[in-house]
């Protein structure tokens, strides 16, 4: 290892850069930089795909016994987000809570003091990253799937692009619930637990205990309204009141995870 | 310039920094002294923004850290080397941190060309050791060429070679006309760093002066005198107000003078005809001026470990 002395060059430059541009380069770069992004993109794309196909295939299965399982490919394989989302709320979360296991929050907030724009900047990149990966996901599942179905399966190509806009929505909901939760509780462990609560565990206890009121509140939960998203079948609301439920969901969990943010020392 | 007016920081009932308002000068180095739970960090946090104070403010170059456009060209700091994610390499770390600043990429190789990381800034920062870390650090905290740097124990981990690495490091920026403030807990090494000195202890400021002045200060900083008539010279001295030591391992006809000059007590001597055979200063050493200083405010104290231990500038005769 050398060890250098040289004098420091000039300054640099005067007021260009940084502000809002800057911090979204940063946390884009930040995002790219470890290997948990790429780990979980890459499981969350076998997952679905893997999923679809395993569907398609049953589907075809099914028919051969005489059960009427006719229903559009991509709706039909669109059933492997309730697995891959996971990932999903995986790679959201690291990319928050992995500020606070290392210490890097730290290093972040020095370099973009203003707490509101580090977490509307990292908001930003991960959910577009992840929007993005859900279309892709989505096309690619019903691909995959639909030949598997043999013709048990057609779909129109609107049928496809709304599914996989429904799967962008869907997970980019996820990304910005994950985010927030993650700023609030400033723990991988807790926030991924708290998420699999709310979008696996909770729907079904909800439905399973009986009482009226909990089985229509477990219609506002956001896995159920991204089943709406994903399907465009209008059971239980339709597909306006379904991004209403998820926009609501993110906005709440966002909010919680700012306000603490901006008042908590780091 | 760093400015800190009235700052509190309170943690529950426990005031973390009471009060505390100072000036960190540039152009020169400021060893920030304290013992644990000082609130030295707690400080430097305030200063960057990360915790915010209960009252009072800390201003640096006359503005709070978050109106700060550029921050890190403004102020660069060093508070906890491992600041960053284990799974990044030090080159996407600061590569990332110069794009949120405006700080063009090239300036990266610059730092790590500084400190000495240019063959391993491709690796993952988790493997790196403790040195390097810290030497990640350090280049953070030179990567906007800030006119303000803080470094919280920067020499942690350092090997010998290292050490005067950023000794050198820290008297250069220095030089450059930045303002250098600098925690740490190694009185040797910040003798031989700083100009100036800000001591803290529960919170308080106990010393913000020179360094001259804080070793000047110390009692242990005196004058020994050997004369043939100790008893008459001890008169005199103590007709004039000053604290004269006989005893504590010295030898007959040695007497210790504190808060005098060699000038003041050869003068002393002359106008009263009492032959002096030698006449010297000793000078305290930072560590022992430090340890007066903050003997009432250690929070964690340790038991002493043995009078031998205790004093080891007199040498005990046998």
């Amino acid at each position: 290892m050398t060890k250098t002395t040289t004098p420091l060059p000039r300054p640099t430059g005067p007021g260009r850069g940084g502000g809002f541009r800057g911090a979204l380069a940063f946390e884009w770069t930040k995002l790219w930089s470890v290997r948990a992004t790429w780990w979980n993109l890459a499981v969350g794309l076998l997952l679905t795909v893997g999923f679809a196909a395993m569907v398609g295939a049953s589907a075809d299965a099914s028919a051969k016994k005489g059960i009427d399982v006719t229903m559009p490919a991509p709706h039909h394989a669109s059933q492997a987000f309730l697995i891959s989302q996971l990932t999903v709320v995986v790679l959201a979360t690291l990319a928050l809570t992995g500020e606070y296991s290392s210490g890097s929050v730290r290093t972040t907030l020095q370099a973009v003091p203003a707490r509101g724009r580090m977490l509307r900047s990292k908001t930003i990149v991960v959910t577009a990253v992840v929007a993005v990966a859900g279309c892709v996901f989505s096309v690619l599942g019903t691909l995959v799937a639909a030949p598997l179905m043999s013709g048990h399966g057609d779909y129109t190509g609107g049928e496809l692009l709304g599914t996989a806009l429904g799967a962008g929505v869907y997970l980019a909901a996820l990304a910005v619930m994950s985010v927030g939760i993650g700023s609030l509780l400033r723990s991988a462990a807790g926030t991924i637990t708290t998420l699999i609560m709310v979008l696996l565990a909770l729907p079904q206890l909800m439905g399973v205990v009986g009482a009226r009121w909990l089985e229509t509140a477990s219609d506002y939960m956001p896995s159920v309204a991204g089943t709406v998203l994903l399907t465009q079948d209008h059971d239980p609301y339709g597909g306006g009141a379904a991004l209403a439920v998820v926009v609501v969901w993110s906005l709440v969990c966002y909010g919680a995870g700012s306000a603490v943010l901006r008042r908590r020392d780091a | 310039m760093i400015t800190s007016e009235r700052l509190t920081k309170r943690y529950g009932d426990k005031a973390a920094v009471s009060d505390l308002s100072f000036t960190v000068a540039p152009g020169k180095v400021t060893g920030f002294l304290g013992p644990n739970g000082a609130g030295k960090s707690t400080t430097m946090r305030m200063a960057v923004g990360l915790d915010t104070p209960t009252s009072g403010r800390v201003l640096v170059g006359g503005r709070r850290y978050g109106e700060l456009r550029h921050p890190l060209r403004s102020v660069g700091a060093l508070l906890d080397a491992r600041a960053c994610h284990p799974g990044r390499s030090a080159h996407r770390h600061l590569l990332g941190l110069a794009r949120s600043n405006g700080i063009p990429a090239s300036r990266v190789g610059e730092v790590l060309e500084t400190v000495g990381l240019t063959e391993v800034a491709g690796k993952r920062v988790g493997s790196y050791s403790l040195g390097m870390g810290q030497r990640l650090g350090i280049a953070v905290a030179l990567l906007g060429d800030p006119e303000v740097l803080l470094f919280d124990e920067p020499v942690n981990g350092l090997d010998p070679d290292g050490v005067r690495w950023v000794r050198e490091l820290m008297r250069s920026l220095a030089g450059e006309g930045r303002t250098v403030l600098v925690s740490s807990h190694l009185m040797s090494e910040m003798q031989e760093t700083a100009d100036h000195l800000l001591v803290i202890g529960r919170g308080r400021i106990l010393a913000d002066a020179p360094m001259d002045e804080v070793i000047a200060g110390s009692s242990l900083t005196a004058a020994r005198v050997r004369t043939p008539e100790p008893e008459a010279l001890e008169r005199e001295l103590l007709r004039r107000g000053l604290r004269v030591d006989r005893d504590g391992g010295l030898e007959p006809g040695e007497l210790v003078v504190v808060g005098a000059t060699l000038r003041e007590i050869g003068d002393l001597a002359f106008t009263h005809r009492i032959p002096v055979h030698e006449l010297s200063m000793r000078r305290a050493s930072l560590e022992q001026a430090y340890m007066e200083l903050t003997a009432d405010s250690v929070e964690f104290g340790s038991p002493a470990l043995s009078p031998l231990l205790d004093t080891p500038t007199t040498t005990p005769k046998v």
